[in-house]
């Protein structure tokens, strides 16, 4: 067994990162604008991605303010019965998110490459809860196997949100020096 | 032990790539601005040198395996980072390790997310766009 772990600080109430992992609009705003989501335990949400992919995810826990639990009932193989969480925890003032995909059964390279694939969709999290702007797919620079569409996005407004996301989370982590 | 690991499709050659991953000038495109060589090291400094990490090139077979040894750093000290490049359809795909630590500890799943972002600016700029740096001299890029 594999899992996908990732950190990142969010400068937003916790309520407000709850919402974008709970709400139709929230999570269409960082991860896909093609998702189904209603918040409720027991509900499948569905993501699609185009040519990429799909996944539906049972919800098992919705802890307002506190962690939201998803089971990957449907999509990609490797990752049928993987448990996402989401979980916040309160830091000097940052809401900082742990995001866990459990449950890999090897950790072959397709892992790694959602892993990398992760890190963009939760600092677009991280813009949503900030400053109202996420990049879900298809908005997001596709680094899968195909895309050629690098160029119809304005790569340089991206990276400028990315470069500010990072500042935040390296504050609240001294540890980097 | 733990390690971190990425893996990203770039539309270059691994020739192009490579230069990128394995000398100082490669690194100040993606990784940092205050990049410096003293004698046999590569020095990455972050937030005016508050923290400075020092690598070494222990592997250098262009254009397809770079691999640096950490020589500073509470957590990164003997840590190793791997730069793999192989030929794939849409030009090359890049396997990314930074393998050796100790253990999975906050500051490895920071650096994991850190690094996801690091393979962005780093494809960005082997494709021919101009990120830029993630990490300026004293602070990070805007």
């Amino acid at each position: 067994m594999a899992d996908i772990l990732h950190r990142v600080g969010i400068k937003a109430p916790a309520a407000k990162v709850y919402e974008a992992l709970s709400s139709q609009k929230g999570l269409a705003g960082w991860w896909t604008r093609n998702t189904n989501a209603t918040p409720e335990v027991g509900a499948v949400n569905e993501f699609r991605f185009g040519e990429l992919g799909f996944s539906h995810m049972k919800i098992t826990e919705l802890t307002p303010g506190t962690r939201v639990r998803w089971s990957c009932v449907e999509g990609a193989k490797e990752w049928i019965g993987t448990e996402l969480t989401f979980e916040l925890k309160q830091q000097d003032g940052v809401t900082v998110v742990l995001f866990a995909q459990r449950g890999w059964r090897e950790p072959v390279e397709f892992m790694h490459y959602c892993s990398t694939k992760w890190a963009r969709y939760l600092l677009g999290l991280k813009a949503l809860c900030e400053r109202g702007v996420g990049t879900p797919y298809p908005d997001d620079v596709d680094i899968g196997e195909g895309a050629q569409r690098l160029s119809d996005v304005n790569v340089d407004s991206i990276w400028l949100l990315a470069g500010a996301k990072w500042a935040l989370e390296l504050r609240i982590h001294p540890k980097i020096v | 032990m733990a390690d971190i690991k990425h893996s990203v499709p770039i539309a270059a050659k691994a020739e192009a790539i490579y230069p990128l991953v394995a000398t100082a000038k490669g690194f100040r495109q993606w990784w940092a601005t205050d990049v410096t060589e003293p004698a046999g090291a590569v020095e990455l400094g972050f937030f005016k040198r508050a923290t400075v990490y020092r690598v070494k090139l222990k592997t250098d077979k262009a254009p397809a395996h770079a691999e640096w040894v950490c020589e500073t750093g509470d957590e990164w000290n003997g840590t190793r980072i791997i730069f793999r490049l192989e030929a794939a359809k849409s030009g090359s795909v890049l396997r990314f390790t930074h393998g050796g630590w100790k253990a999975e500890t906050d500051y490895f799943v920071s650096c994991n997310t850190t690094w996801g972002e690091l393979m962005y600016r780093l494809k960005a700029v082997a494709e021919g766009k101009t990120p830029g740096p993630l990490f300026l001299a004293a602070d990070m890029a805007y």
